[in-house]
């Protein structure tokens, strides 16, 4: 009984202690928009954020020199002058000698693009009220550049078209790097590399654990992309020579390491005695100059099925460099992929050099100077134009550097030190937004008020914005609490997932935001890999009719994209190209690539015109279909039958009475996933739809796999879902993940890795034509077709260059478009959008999604309610609003 | 129990540093950066230096660089992707309060509610109440406790509109005690409870029902001892013998948080830290996390062997007694 007593006693007592405490109160605020992100971030540092959770924070307590938003009539954007007063100005004029020297200019300068001053707003404050000047831009910029911080932001400054002078150098100062010697050829006739810093020791480096972005691009059937992985993971089918070539390499390795390695300093050798105690893994990172082989004695085998034995002569011989060079042409030559890899000089790529990286770099080298209190100067290495230049400068990377410095500490072991800055809680930072961090609490909930120090609040130009006064975002990871919190009016936005459009897709409050990703099916159509996969099934399936052109098209043919998008979707859009609507060409004005004449062709370049096309004469008129997005049953069920009868005349083809087994790898399978389930149902029967009536059965087989884009590298799939999107203000750039054929992730298999081989020929809008291969059309349109920089009041000439130079660099992006999609490995089923209910307490600023700003943001959020008001609002309504929501 | 917790320590530790480092590459994959980071994590020296670097920090948090200066450093690592820079230690302490208040309430109810159930149905053996709460009790085991955790929130927060959906964030000097913070405590302590009650329920039935058919239960009676008086004196006690110890490790439990119940009621509880230091390659936390609840569940053993002795005297630990 004294225990029972006892246990009453705490339980009072806690409750006791609990009535002590304050509550929230809340009345200072009339306007609360209240939010849920599904993990906490991090960190939300400028210097560090890797994810969309971690620059949440920062983006109400931040704030850009400029910023994106809507223009007056609501409908398109207009770039604002935030933290900056002014457009940048090219300062090209003021540059001394002495800077040229420093920065490496030549030449005439004035309006290059490459000086700009950007005149800073003397308003902008931080939350403390300390004044925010020029020389805290370049002293954030002097810590996120910082060597020994090793930020994950720091290449903003040099790895897109914003280059500022020296920041990489200034970054990697100090370090011999072992750099991928490819990426230093840039006369791919002879292969001689050429190098912004000197190469340290003249050295070509071969190591087999060495990171390259040119092994996992070229071969990217392992994540590691390093030489050991290629060579240990070459294709069991690979050619008797390359098979020899990768093992000899491995021995000239295991040789030298455990004759030239001084092994007793490193406990990785503690256990070897003899050369084959090395093993795979102290194979790797070693460095090994390849010029040794010549110098020092290295034995290989002979033959590729007998390893070395010292006893017997004949199954060794000496290695050189000249033989290393010719092993590594063999391997590499044989792959057959990427650029070079036929080139008499192939057996660089895999090669590093070791880069003695400027020791002496100052951070006064560094192209940012604070030209006074109130202004910055930008020394770019590479040309920009002014509204580039706002673009890259929309983000920003201040800090509050005393407070950076006092919560910088110093890793346990090696030289690097991180931050603790924008970390656990709202003191660990300092805001210089609109919206400044009150609290927060890890995993539950952070606080954003207004900042009253803000400029923006006096200044007279940011009138009937930023009416809400607290965001509360809370932490909820599970959706069914997160629906309920919104339908009893404790959040202002739900995002709705493909159950929740059933009961709310036709809400008046729902709204669409448009991504620039586009979902496709894509297909394995290599004939020879699929070959493969069909002997490891039954006699009874089939695969290698997936290689056949007439069958992939009629596969397309037969998906009704609007079906599809109501099946298996929670509001992503039908759509039928690579590049949706998100996409602009013109950054200025707004022009979207789709809506220009050479977008709008590309359909009728693929389907020709679905509503009267008798696909050559394959229908008779009465059987077309009627619509333009892509379906066309009765074409599909033709191709069906003549894909059959070209299939019967090939050896490995498809047969009468068999089954078409397409393997379909996803991330979850659909048993855990609605959205699969749904997805490949949809497509089984849309499938057999124009299969069955030729007596052609298509089963789908789904396979989980979580990692499926690299299986997929691999060929080892039938067919998968392919979601790419990239840089709205870039839709040439996109063009990569289909065409370049060093793209480590394109995953047409098929076509992959063959763009360099395979040929297109692209008409222009002047009626001429003219053929290249996919790749050299991409560099067209990265590199050879770019239009040149107008002047503030262009002359006709310039301007008929530069619309002579975008037309046709338009009509080769609508060229290769139409050609991948002709190739109908890569078949687009949606353009994916989000769909998300608004409370009815907040409206949008604007009711047309507009790309960079989206609905307007918390800019431009009004609210219909205060806070008091929609307390009262929901106990009318019981404080269940799921009825309300419907309507 | 020492000697014990440094060998499963040791072999903790190896395991987790011999799999992958999950390094972001940094900027430009930067090889020299990612060599820099591995450095940095210590993860570019031998195993054995690496056990030894780890043990060190434990009682020296400090580290001499190559120019002499000394700087303090953690003495269990640093969490990389769940809280960057957080200490694991700090990372999980912070995180205990509303734990082990939710679990601790949840045990006040749970084990002498069990209990007492237990006893009524075991006295009520093979009646119609016996019957009901043992269909009852079975029902409850058997169903997890995300399904309830749905159940209390959608009926008792959404269509009742009693209790807070989620707990509410600590704003304006509340704390875990505000009445509004423990109001929004009441249903995720009754999904944590449901299950305890039931199992507590079910094993005081079945020790009680076999103790009051022992011989000695007819003896106390007929010696003149009302049933009250022979059921608490005697019943009892020895029923207590294998539920004392499940009472121990239910309070032993109070550290280790319930992730569908914390997700599903808000609470910024640990019961995610654990799985999240693995799904992450969070190895510093994995590994201060994972020995901590071992350290914990070592304890426990521990108290559990000592607790039989409580529980009925005739039990002892250890010594070198002989059969009497």
């Amino acid at each position: 009984m004294k225990l029972k007593t006892l246990q009453i006693l705490l339980l009072i007592g806690l409750l006791l202690v609990g009535c002590k405490s304050e509550e929230d109160s809340g009345s200072e605020y009339n306007y609360t928009l209240n939010v849920a992100l599904t993990n906490s971030p991090k960190a939300w540092n400028p210097h560090t954020w890797e994810t969309s959770d971690e620059n949440y924070i920062p983006s109400y307590t931040t704030m850009g020199l400029y910023q994106t938003g809507l223009s007056d009539d609501r409908k398109s954007f207009k770039i604002l002058n935030e933290m900056a007063l002014s457009t940048p100005v090219d300062a090209g004029k003021k540059v001394s000698t002495a800077e040229k020297q420093k920065y490496g200019y030549t030449g005439q300068l004035n309006d290059a693009g490459l000086v700009y001053d950007v005149e800073l707003n003397p308003a902008a404050k931080w939350e403390d009220g300390t004044p925010i000047k020029a020389k805290d831009y370049v002293e954030s910029l002097k810590r996120l550049l910082s060597p020994n911080m090793s930020n994950f932001r720091a290449d903003t400054f040099w790895a897109s078209n914003f280059v500022v002078a020296n920041a990489e150098a200034y970054y990697k100062q100090g370090r011999i790097t072992s750099e991928e010697l490819y990426k230093y050829i840039v006369n791919t006739n002879d292969g001689v590399p050429t190098t912004r810093d000197i190469l340290f020791d003249n050295t070509y480096i071969l190591n087999l654990g060495l990171f390259s972005s040119y092994f996992a691009n070229i071969f990217p059937n392992q994540k590691q992309g390093s030489l050991f992985n290629v060579l240990a993971s070459r294709p069991r089918a690979a050619k008797p020579e390359v098979e020899f070539a990768a093992k000899r390499i491995l021995d000239a390795v295991q040789y030298y390491i455990f004759n030239y390695v001084e092994l007793s300093n490193n406990s990785k050798y503690s256990d070897v005695k003899v050369m084959t105690d090395l093993n795979e893994e102290s194979l790797l990172n070693v460095d090994i100059d390849i010029y040794s082989f010549d110098v020092n004695k290295v034995l290989v085998r002979t033959n590729a099925d007998i390893a070395i034995d010292l006893n017997d002569s004949s199954t060794y011989e000496e290695y050189s460099t000249n033989a290393l060079k010719e092993d590594l042409t063999t391997f590499v030559s044989n792959m057959t992929a990427g650029v070079a890899f036929q080139s008499s000089w192939c057996w660089k790529l895999p090669l590093f050099a070791h880069m003695q990286n400027n020791n002496t770099v100052d951070f006064d080298e560094v192209g940012l100077k604070a030209v006074d209190d109130y202004a910055l100067r930008f020394f770019l290495k590479q040309k920009m134009t002014v509204e580039d230049l706002q673009f890259s400068l929309t983000s920003n990377w201040l800090v509050r550097t005393d407070l950076y410095d006092k919560l910088t500490k110093r890793f346990s072991s090696g030289e690097l030190s991180a931050t603790a800055y924008a970390t656990d809680n709202a003191n660990n930072y300092m805001s210089y937004g609109p919206y400044k961090l009150e609290s927060f609490q890890k995993d539950k909930a952070f606080v954003i008020v207004k900042n009253p120090n803000w400029y923006g609040y006096h200044d007279g130009k940011h009138v009937n914005q930023y009416q809400c006064d607290r965001v509360i975002t809370q932490i909820v990871a599970n959706h069914e609490t997160e629906k309920i919190m919104f339908m009893k009016g404790e959040l202002d936005t739900l995002s709705l997932n493909k159950s929740d459009t059933k009961d709310y897709g036709r809400s008046s409050r729902i709204k669409y935001v448009p991504e620039p990703y586009t979902q496709k099916i894509s297909f394995n159509s290599d004939r020879e890999t699929l070959r493969r996969r069909q002997e490891q099934t039954s006699d009874n399936d089939n695969k290698t009719i997936l290689n056949n052109l007439n069958f992939r098209k009629a596969l397309s043919l037969a998906i009704d994209r609007r079906e599809f998008a109501n099946n298996a979707t929670a509001g992503s859009q039908p759509f039928t190209g690579l590049l949706n609507n998100q996409y602009m060409i013109n950054a200025k004005n707004g022009e979207t690539y789709r809506s220009t004449a050479q977008g709008k062709s590309v359909y009728k370049k693929v389907y020709g015109q679905l509503g009267g096309d008798n696909g050559g004469t394959l229908l008779n008129p009465d059987e077309t279909g009627d619509n333009h997005s892509g379906y066309n049953k009765n074409l599909a069920i033709k191709l069906v039958k003549q894909a059959i009868e070209e299939e019967k005349l090939l050896e490995d083809g498809y047969r009468d009475g068999q089954t078409v087994t397409i393997q379909f790898l996803t991330s979850q399978s659909k048993e855990e996933s609605e959205t699969v389930r749904d997805g490949i149902n949809y497509l089984e029967s849309a499938f057999n739809a124009v299969t069955e009536p030729n007596g052609m059965h298509v089963s789908i087989i789904n396979k989980k796999d979580g990692d499926y884009y690299n299986t997929a590298n691999r060929g080892a799939y039938d067919m998968i879902y392919s979601i790419w999107g990239g840089a709205t203000n870039n839709p040439y750039g996109l063009m990569q993940v289909y065409i370049d054929a060093n793209f480590a992730k394109n995953c047409e298999y098929g076509f992959k890795g063959h763009q360099g081989e395979i040929n297109l020929e692209i008409e222009f809008s002047d009626g001429s034509k003219t053929t290249k291969t996919y790749y050299a059309w991409f560099d067209d349109i990265v590199k050879n077709l770019i239009e040149p920089s107008l002047s503030a009041n262009p002359a006709q000439s310039q301007l008929d260059e530069y619309n002579r130079v975008h037309n046709k660099r338009l009509d080769v992006l609508a060229g290769v478009e139409a050609g991948v999609l002709s190739r109908f490995e890569a078949i687009p089923l949606v353009a994916r959008s989000e769909a998300s209910l608004n409370s009815y307490k907040v409206e949008d600023g604007t009711q047309n999604f507009v790309t960079f700003v989206g609905y307007g943001g918390i800019r431009e959020t009004k609210f219909n309610f205060t806070d008091a008001e929609w307390d009262e609002f929901l106990s009318h309504h019981n404080y269940d609003l799921a009825e309300e929501y419907k309507k | 129990m020492a000697i014990t917790f440094v060998i499963i320590f040791t072999i903790c530790f190896f395991l987790v540093r011999l799999m992958p480092v999950d390094i972001s590459q940094g900027p430009g994959k930067d090889p020299t950066t990612y060599e820099k980071m591995r450095q940095a994590y210590g993860y570019d020296k031998p195993l054995i230096d690496q056990y030894l670097i780890f043990i060190r920090n434990i009682f020296y948090p400090y580290y001499k660089d190559a120019n002499g200066v000394t700087y303090s450093v953690s003495r269990f690592g640093y969490s990389w992707q769940i809280d960057y820079m957080a200490e694991p230690n700090k990372m999980l302490f912070s995180k205990m309060a509303p734990t082990v208040i939710i679990n601790g309430i949840s045990i006040l109810i749970s084990i002498p509610l069990g209990i007492l159930i237990g006893i009524y149905m075991a006295l009520k053996k093979n009646k119609w109440q016996d019957y009901v709460l043992s269909v009852l009790v079975i029902v409850l085991i058997s169903v997890p406790a995300f399904v309830y955790a749905f159940i209390l929130q959608y009926s008792f927060s959404y269509k009742l509109n009693l209790f807070p959906t989620t707990m509410p964030p600590l704003m304006n000097g509340m704390s875990w005690f505000s009445p509004s913070v423990q109001k929004a405590m009441v249903l995720p302590v009754i999904a944590n409870s449901i299950g305890s009650t039931a199992v507590f329920s079910r094993f005081m039935r079945a020790e009680l029902s076999e103790t009051l058919t022992s011989r000695f239960m007819i003896l106390a009676r007929s010696k003149g001892m009302s049933k009250f008086e022979a059921v608490v004196k005697h019943g009892l006690r020895n029923s207590m013998v294998p539920i004392f110890p499940m009472i121990l490790g239910h309070v032993i439990g109070i550290f280790s948080g319930s992730i569908i119940v914390e997700q599903v009621f808000g609470v910024p509880g640990v019961g995610k830290i654990f799985l999240d230091s693995i799904l992450q390659h969070d190895y510093d936390v994995f590994l201060f996390v994972g020995m901590f609840y071992i350290l914990i569940g070592l304890a426990g053993g521990l108290l559990a062997d000592i607790s039989y002795g409580l529980a009925d005297p005739r039990i002892r630990v250890g010594g070198n007694f002989k059969n009497e």
